[in-house]
C-alpha cells in the first residue's frame, strides 16, 4: 500500500485537532494488515480490521476522505513532461 | 557459389508462378538479373522449394527486405535465397498514438529513433532506453502513414534501417511491449486498463474512466516502466534481468461494466483494490498469462495504490531457500498472480509502482515483502520486518540469515528514525541515507525516486525473480 505522504499527515492533523501521530499510525497499520490477509480465505478477519479502521476514522478523523481528495487533486498533477520530441528535417539524399 | 545481395528491385512472374525473373541489387540502377524456373525433371520436393523461394522474394520486395540470392558463378539461376538480417527488431505494428518499442543489443543511452520516409525524416526521443530495448509511450502522429525505414541512431552508433509500415490507428487492444526470454512461459508483467470498478459495498459495477483516457493510460504505463527499470533501485535491471521479462498491455475499450470485466474494487475512504481472483480468467480471454498484473484505473476518489501478494502454486516446482534455518520455497508458477491497483493520476515523483510491485511479486505463504512505515506485523512470514519483545530492547546486530548469509539490522531506520514506541526493526539498507523503498519513501530528503531496498529484500526478491524467470 502506498505510504501516507507526510504533507497529507500534517493536513489531517491540522483538520482534526487532537489527532495524534499514534492515531494515524494505528489507522495505517489496520489498513496495511488487511492486505496481508488472503481475501479468499480471511474475509471475516479483513472485515473485522475494516470495521475497527472505519470506527477509528469516524472518531478521530471524520474529514479524512475530503482532506485526502483535496491533497491528491493537488499532488497528482506533478507528472513529468513527455520526453518524446520530434525533429522534422528535409529528407537525406535518396 | 556466388551470391547477389540487395533489394528485389523488380520482378516478373510467369503464370502459375512456374518461373520468375528478379532484379536484385542495392538500387534500381545497379542490379543483377536472376531467375527461378520450374523444370519438368524437378522432383516434387524441388518444385516446392522453388515455389517457396519465389514467394519469399515476392514478400521481400513488398516489405523492402534485403535478400541474398545464391547461384552458380556462371549462372543466373537461383539455387537458394536468404533474407537479410537486421540488428534491431521493431515489436508489433507501428500505430499512431500507440506504444512502440524496438529491441536490439548494445543500444546506447542517448539513442534516438529515426523514421525515414519519402519526404521526411522524423526523430523521436524514446521514453525509456535499455541496452536491449527502446520504448515510446505514444508513437507521434507526425510520422507519415505508410512505408518508413526505422533505425536507432546515436552519435558514433547506428543500427540497420528496417522497413516498417506506419498505421494511423486504431491502437492495439493487446500490445506486447517486450517479449522477454524466448520461453514457452516467460515471466510476464501485464499492464491492464481496468474496464469496470466494483463499488465498496460490492455487487454494483461502473465503467472505469480509464477506458476513455487512453493517453493517460499510456502515460501511467510509461511511469510504471520508468520506476521499475530506470531509477536508482536496479532490482529489475541488475545484470540485465529485464531482458528476460515480458511486458504486455491490455486496453479494451469495448468492454461493458459487469462482474466479469471488473478487476478493481473501491475500499473506502480512498483506496482501490485489485480483484485478484478475476485476473487470470480476464487475461486468458486475451490468451495472456501473467506473473504480475498492474491494474491501472481512472478513479479520482479511490486513488491510493495497493497490492496483493502472489499466491504461488504449491503443487508446482520451486527453488528451495533457507531463512533463519527454515526451509522455504520460491514457487515457480503463480496460482494467483501478484497484483497492484495504480491510479493513472499517480504522483509520478514517487516510487509507488515499484513499491507495489515488490509487494505483489512476493508470496503470501513463503515470504512477504511487508510495509515498513508502521509498527505492525502482517501475521505471516515477513521477510523484511522483525520485532523486539520490548521497545526498550536493543535492536539486534544480525537481522536474519538468508541462504547461509547473515544480514545486519538497520539500527537507525536511516532517513527517518524509529519512533520510540516501535518494537519493529528492519534489515540494513543498501543506501543508508534514504528511506527504504518499502518504508515511507515520501520522506526522502531529496527525491523519493532515489530510495532503494534493504540488501536482504533485494537479494531474496532477486533470487525469487530469477527462480521464476528461469523456470
Amino acid at each position: 500500500m502506498e505510504p501516507l505522504h507526510p504533507k497529507l499527515r500534517n493536513e489531517l492533523k491540522r483538520a482534526h485537532p487532537g489527532l495524534t501521530d499514534e492515531d494515524i499510525d494505528r489507522y495505517e497499520e489496520l489498513l496495511s494488515r488487511r492486505f496481508a490477509l488472503d481475501p479468499e480465505e480471511n474475509a471475516d478477519e479483513i472485515n473485522k480490521l475494516d470495521l475497527e479502521r472505519i470506527e477509528l476514522m469516524r472518531q478521530k478523523m471524520p474529514r479524512y476522505k475530503e482532506i485526502s481528495q483535496v491533497f491528491s487533486s493537488k499532488i497528482s498533477r506533478k507528472k513529468r513532461g513527455p520526453k518524446t520530441r520530434i525533429k522534422i528535417k528535409p529528407p537525406e539524399k535518396r | 557459389m556466388a551470391s547477389t545481395k540487395g533489394l528485389v528491385q523488380r520482378l516478373t512472374l510467369s503464370e502459375e508462378l512456374s518461373s520468375g525473373c528478379f532484379f536484385i541489387g542495392p538500387s534500381p540502377y545497379s542490379t543483377e538479373l536472376l531467375f527461378i524456373m520450374m523444370k519438368p525433371s524437378d522432383s516434387v520436393l524441388l518444385r516446392r522449394q522453388k515455389e517457396s523461394m519465389i514467394n519469399l522474394l515476392i514478400k521481400a520486395q513488398r516489405a523492402d527486405y534485403n535478400v541474398t540470392a545464391y547461384h552458380d558463378q556462371n549462372s543466373a539461376e537461383v539455387d537458394w535465397v536468404a533474407l537479410g538480417d537486421f540488428d534491431i527488431s521493431p515489436i508489433g505494428l507501428a500505430i499512431h498514438n500507440d506504444f512502440y518499442s524496438i529491441s536490439g543489443y548494445g543500444i546506447p543511452d542517448n539513442v534516438e529513433i529515426v523514421f525515414d520516409s519519402t519526404n521526411l525524416t522524423i526523430t523521436v526521443q524514446p521514453d525509456i532506453v535499455r541496452p536491449h530495448w527502446v520504448f515510446v509511450a505514444e508513437l507521434p502522429n507526425a510520422i507519415p502513414v505508410g512505408r518508413n525505414m526505422v533505425s536507432l541512431q546515436a552519435p558514433g552508433w547506428s543500427s540497420d534501417a528496417v522497413p516498417i509500415d506506419v498505421h494511423a490507428g486504431p491502437p492495439a487492444t493487446v500490445r506486447v511491449l517486450y517479449s522477454g526470454s524466448p520461453r514457452t512461459n516467460p515471466y510476464t508483467v501485464a499492464f491492464v486498463a481496468n474496464p469496470a470498478i466494483e463499488s465498496a459495498a460490492g455487487g454494483t459495477f461502473s465503467a472505469d474512466p480509464v477506458l476513455t483516457q487512453r493517453t493517460d493510460f499510456h502515460d501511467a504505463v510509461n511511469y510504471c516502466l520508468r520506476t521499475m527499470l530506470t531509477e536508482t533501485e536496479d532490482l529489475l535491471r541488475q545484470n540485465n534481468l529485464d531482458t528476460h521479462i515480458r511486458f504486455v498491455t491490455i486496453f479494451d475499450s469495448t468492454l461493458t461494466a459487469n462482474n466479469n470485466n471488473s478487476l478493481a474494487q473501491e475500499l473506502n475512504p480512498n483506496l482501490m483494490l485489485t480483484r485478484r481472483d478475476r485476473l487470470r480468467p480476464f487475461l486468458a480471454r486475451y490468451f495472456e498469462v501473467a506473473d504480475m498484473v498492474m491494474v491501472l484505473h481512472g478513479s479520482t476518489t479511490h486513488d491510493r495504490a495497493t497490492a496483493w501478494y502472489t499466491t504461488d502454486n504449491a503443487n508446482m516446482p520451486g527453488t528451495a531457500y533457507t531463512y533463519d534455518g527454515v526451509n522455504r520455497l520460491h514457487g515457480h508458477i503463480p496460482e494467483i498472480p501478484g497484483s497492484a491497483a495504480i491510479p493513472i493520476s499517480v504522483d509520478q515523483t514517487g516510487h509507488t509502482a515499484l513499491h507495489e510491485f515488490c509487494h505483489g511479486a512476493s508470496d503470501f505463504n513463503n515470504g512477504r515483502i511487508w510495509d515498513l512505515y508502521h509498527d505492525g506485523p502482517s501475521g505471516g512470514f515477513d521477510v523484511n520486518k522483525k520485532f523486539r519483545a520490548n521497545n526498550t530492547d536493543p535492536i539486534p546486530n544480525n537481522f536474519a540469515n538468508y541462504n547461509g548469509t547473515n544480514y545486519n539490522s538497520d539500527q537507525n531506520r536511516n532517513g527517518i528514525g524509529y519512533p520510540i514506541a516501535w518494537e519493529s526493526y528492519h534489515p540494513a539498507l543498501i543506501d543508508p541515507t534514504r528511506p527504504n523503498l518499502m518504508d515511507n519513501y515520501w520522506q526522502a530528503f531529496d527525491t523519493p525516486l532515489r530510495c532503494r531496498l534493504d540488501q536482504l529484500t533485494y537479494d531474496l526478491l532477486s533470487d525469487r525473480l530469477r527462480a521464476k524467470i528461469f523456470r
